[in-house]
């Protein structure tokens, strides 16, 4: 196996310079097109550069449409990127078609949302687990490993014997963790995987994957529509927007001091629990269309901040320890200080 | 296969759109009789033992002449003889041995082909999904018995010529079936996750793939047994089948067919075909309803639910059913409500002894996880629930008890009393309907408004919910909005008639935040304006807080506790509302972490015999599992269901 180890940079992890933690997934440039017929391209994914090291969970945050789920199929190798590239342990990722998967890049997996869709509803739990679990190992072994996997992820040995249908969302949930941890993975790429379960489920099942993750020094790409979600459980987060990613920072210090509008929008928007009822904040408009996207700053006809500058795209720049796009994020912060 | 979600017609029917009677409505297809289909495979199984045994049951030699030529019905002869003075019994007989088997020899082999290739097509797909494709629409241009009579005619008659032909021109149907299972297999998240974990190719389409394709197959090859004997029997009759002197059935009916004085000759082997094919299409049915759970529900007519609920009369009889309230009375005062759902082991009591009251004007909330019962009551305030329910208790909407209306008085209540808006708005809007036609529609069928007032009004209720360009939002489809405009077109449509109650069922919770905080500020917008009261019903405590004053948390059919939203949520009296609080992401708060609640939430018809939280809660007790704790009044407005909370406060 080939780690690629190299020296954490502050400015593309936001990171504190230092110490050499392997990347384990790095994604560079990654555009994703869809072609319809009849239609314009839509470009859901358009250029998006993110690593993931051992043992750090990157947290990706978006509203529906922004293209999280398309990189996040095209990172775990469910589809190939219309350009750029996905990198896991160094080596590009092998897009899924007819032949095997390389035996190295099983250890990165995937957990997917739909808890009711993500197990064949006609294989014993137990021969689904097995999938991951090498043939070469002898049958006293793998039932171990087996009763090892599904203790993990707390549930007991005789679930293994019973069919998905018999299990509670939650359950299942930690079934497919316990399925993706059968390939002793080393990145796990979790979409949306607790939008579909109660608040009780969800707190379970993410403070599940936060131990493994943890336990296992795996690394872990949590992508959710849900900041407050997030927050439980990244060290760092990267917000998306139309495609692209406006903003990365620590999660703690993204939620506490948003740099870009959106970000800002976004964590307005999050009803709080609070003595004096208050709505959340409203942000004007709605997402545009990705085949339409506008030209310069994508967030420009939403953001109160626009200006003659954001006609031009902004780059991704270090600004206030976070990572921005965005031309007047010193103007928008000083403003926001003041308003405080 | 698209998972077809269209659970329109509650929501339609009380938008108003389609004022049917509810029985209409409900009225599904019902399975078979357990005694057809009894008969059914008592048929199959006869002509199989008759198939069988046949050399010992036949009296005759089914080839040779043992009589004179057409002798009808005799005691040497039952069923007389033909044309050859051959027994037509003996021949029947016989017949089966032929008849049966090649039907499913021919539905086999034509699953086997067809299956094959819309597997291969489906899960290869692009170039050669395409060109198989083409090719079943080649075969499927031609009328089969014509393309079959073509290709036997061109390979001489003869038993394996006639099933070769009906194979080919009977797999793509199949083709077709298995294909679109296939493709829907293809794009699943569990085929995904075994093929990430390294599982070949192979493997992944015998385990993933077929297992999860076949279903649909089977139960189209099951009906088609009898299309096969049927089709084979024509062949025959046309002089395509089995040579003769093999007794086949089609090509006795056409020994007989140009005499019919000579009746017994064509109309005992037409019998035989008759019996066999509805015994097969009878049994493809069974198969089918077998397979497709959702087809054997429904034999509760709406009758009989009305009278079951007729049945438990509410416990306040004696006052009629509209007189004077107090004028402090709330809007919808709920007493005693309990509600049972028909399930597979009895009745499952799913809402219990249920007191909530909404005034005027309030935005009152209901907390609680899925099958907390929260849905099912307002479910229940719009007299929608699944046929078989039974409510008792009573609810009280300005002043009219609601569990004592026929069809006539809920229609009225639901088009303009109490309006609804479901979670997911795509539901509840018809999807090949402009927007216009739907709302104006609704305003013509339950406001009698002419035309141009209803166009009128309906851009009014746009631009109440702040859809932008209302004019032009009429003529498009709900699919061209996104899904916080189709909410508040949703919305608008709720609020055509003037409802003095929203029932508003989780309508943010399919949405990003942003698009959810304005759909918040539009509903308390709308309350202010419109002397609206709200139902809000949410899992989203930060939801509740923002929006309701007064709240109910749910568990397990129960209120757990009530109260002014604020006191509720920041000094929980119930653990449970504690630990669902504990259970949420605490936004900027740095300090805590999730706690998640353990265990599993209670399944109706499995609750303890105590407190239904009991099992789950850290502070249970002994008296917890006695019996259900009463609910008690603990302050202004607030009520309590614990026996151990009181304990818990005076140690804090």
């Amino acid at each position: 196996m080939i780690n690629n180890t190299v020296a954490t940079n502050h400015i593309t992890s936001g990171q504190p310079a230092g110490g050499q933690v392997p990347v384990r997934l790095s994604i560079e440039d990654v555009h994703v097109d869809y072609r319809q017929r009849g239609r314009d391209v839509v470009r859901a994914v358009a250029g998006v550069d993110l690593n993931v090291a051992a043992g750090e969970v990157v947290g990706l945050v978006g509203e529906s449409g922004c293209g999280k789920s398309s990189l996040a199929r095209v990172a775990a190798g469910l589809s190939a990127p219309s350009s750029g590239t996905v990198r896991f342990d160094g080596a590009p990722v092998v897009p899924l078609g007819w032949r095997r998967r390389p035996a190295a890049q099983t250890r990165l997996q995937m957990i997917f949302q739909d808890p009711g869709g993500s197990l064949n509803p006609r294989r014993t739990v137990g021969a689904q687990l097995l999938d991951g679990v090498g043939n070469d190992l002898p049958d006293g072994a793998r039932e171990e490993r087996l009763a090892e996997l599904l203790n993990r992820v707390g549930m007991p040995a005789e679930a293994a014997t019973r069919f998905p249908h018999e299990f509670s969302g939650g359950q299942r949930q930690r079934l497919a963790i316990a399925r993706a941890l059968a390939a002793e993975p080393e990145l796990i790429i979790a979409d949306e995987p607790v939008t579909a379960l109660d608040a009780s489920a969800q707190a379970q099942v993410v403070s599940l994957l936060l131990s493994l993750v943890r336990e296992l020094n795996m690394g872990l790409l949590f992508i959710s529509h849900d900041l407050a979600l997030v927050h439980e459980i990244a060290d760092r987060t990267a917000v998306m927007y139309l495609g692209q990613i406006i903003e990365t920072a620590p999660t703690r210090q993204l939620m506490a001091a948003p740099v870009h509008p959106y970000t800002r929008a976004l964590v307005d928007a999050i009803p709080r629990v609070s003595a004096i009822a208050r709505l959340p904040a409203v942000l004007r408009g709605e997402v545009p269309d990705p085949s339409r996207a506008p030209s310069g700053c994508r967030f420009r006809p939403r953001c109160p901040h626009a200006a003659q500058v954001c006609l031009t795209e902004p780059p991704l720049r270090h600004t206030m320890h976070t990572l921005v796009a965005c031309h007047r994020a010193e103007e928008v912060a000083a403003a926001t200080e003041e308003e405080m | 296969m698209t998972n077809n979600r269209m659970p329109t017609m509650p929501a339609r029917r009380w938008f108003g759109l389609r004022p049917g009677p509810p029985h209409v409505e409900r009225r599904r297809r019902r399975p078979r009789g357990r005694a057809v289909i009894a008969l059914a495979i008592t048929i199959l199984a006869a002509w199989t033992v008759v198939a069988i045994a046949a050399p010992l049951l036949a009296p005759h030699d089914p080839l040779q002449q043992t009589g004179s030529y057409y002798t009808p019905p005799s005691s040497a002869h039952w069923l007389g003889t033909d044309q050859l003075g051959r027994d037509i019994l003996s021949r029947i007989i016989y017949g089966a041995r032929l008849s049966l088997p090649l039907a499913v020899v021919i539905v086999a082999l034509a699953l086997l082909l067809g299956g094959g290739i819309g597997l291969i097509a489906g899960y290869l797909g692009k170039w050669a999904d395409e060109s198989l494709m083409r090719l079943t629409d080649l075969v499927f241009a031609f009328p089969p018995i014509i393309l079959a009579m073509v290709v036997t005619a061109a390979f001489g008659p003869s038993a394996r010529n006639a099933v070769l032909a009906l194979v080919l021109v009977s797999w793509p149907t199949y083709a077709r079936v298995v294909r679109s299972a296939v493709l829907s297999i293809r794009g699943s998240d569990f085929l995904h996750a075994s093929r990430l974990l390294g599982v070949g190719p192979w493997r992944a389409l015998a385990r993933d793939v077929l297992p999860n394709s076949v279903g649909p197959s089977v139960v189209l090859a099951s009906l088609e047994l009898g299309n096969a004997v049927l089709m084979l029997a024509s062949l025959s009759f046309l002089g395509l089948g089995p040579r003769p002197p093999a007794p086949e059935w089609g090509a006795m009916i056409a020994a007989g067919a140009s005499d019919l004085s000579k009746w017994w000759v064509s109309i005992v082997p037409g019998i035989a075909i008759l019996t066999t094919v509805l015994a097969f299409n009878l049994l493809g049915d069974a198969v089918r309803d077998w397979l497709d759970p959702t087809a054997a529900r429904g034999q509760a007519s709406a009758d009989r639910r009305r009278d079951q609920r007729r049945a438990g009369p509410p416990p306040a009889r004696t006052q009629p059913v509209t007189d004077s309230e107090p004028q402090n009375a709330p809007l919808l005062d709920i007493r005693g409500l309990s509600v049972t759902l028909p399930g597979p082991a009895g009745p499952l009591p799913v809402i219990k002894n249920l007191d909530l009251q909404v005034g005027a004007g309030e935005f009152v909330g209901i907390a609680g996880e899925s099958g907390s019962g929260k849905s099912l009551t307002a479910l229940t305030l719009l007299n929608l629930l699944p046929p078989g329910a039974r409510v008792d208790g009573s609810i009280r909407f300005e002043g009219t008890e609601l569990t004592e209306l026929d069809a006539h008085g809920w229609q009225r209540v639901r088009g303009s009393g109490i309006a609804m808006v479901f979670q997911e708005s795509a539901t509840a809007l018809h999807p090949m309907l402009t927007v216009g036609l739907q709302l104006t529609e609704h305003l013509r069928a339950t406001q009698a408004m002419s035309k141009a007032a209803a166009r009128t009004r309906a851009v009014e209720l746009l631009d109440q919910v702040r859809i932008p360009q209302p004019r032009r939002a009429l003529r498009a489809y709900p699919h061209q909005f996104s899904g916080g405009m189709r909410q508040r077109i949703a919305i608008a449509s709720a609020l055509a008639c003037d409802p003095r109650l929203l029932i508003a069922d989780e309508p943010t919770t399919a949405l990003d935040v942003t698009v959810q905080a304005g759909i918040l500020a539009l509903l308390d917008e709308l309350r202010r304006d419109n002397d609206l009261s709200v139902l809000f019903i949410t899992h989203d405590l930060g939801v509740l807080s923002s929006l309701t004053q007064r709240a109910y948390v749910f568990y397990a059919g129960r209120v757990m506790e009530s109260g002014a939203t604020a006191e509720v949520l920041t000094q929980p009296a119930h653990p449970y509302t504690g630990a669902l609080l504990g259970a949420r992401p605490h936004g900027l708060s740095t300090q805590q972490t999730l706690r998640a609640i353990p265990g599993t939430p209670v399944v109706p018809g499995q609750e303890p015999p105590g407190c239904p939280f009991e099992p789950r809660c850290g502070y249970a007790r002994d008296e917890c599992r006695t019996g259900p704790p009463p609910v008690e009044a603990i302050g202004a407005d607030r009520t309590l269901a614990c026996v151990v909370a009181p304990d818990l406060a005076a140690a804090r």
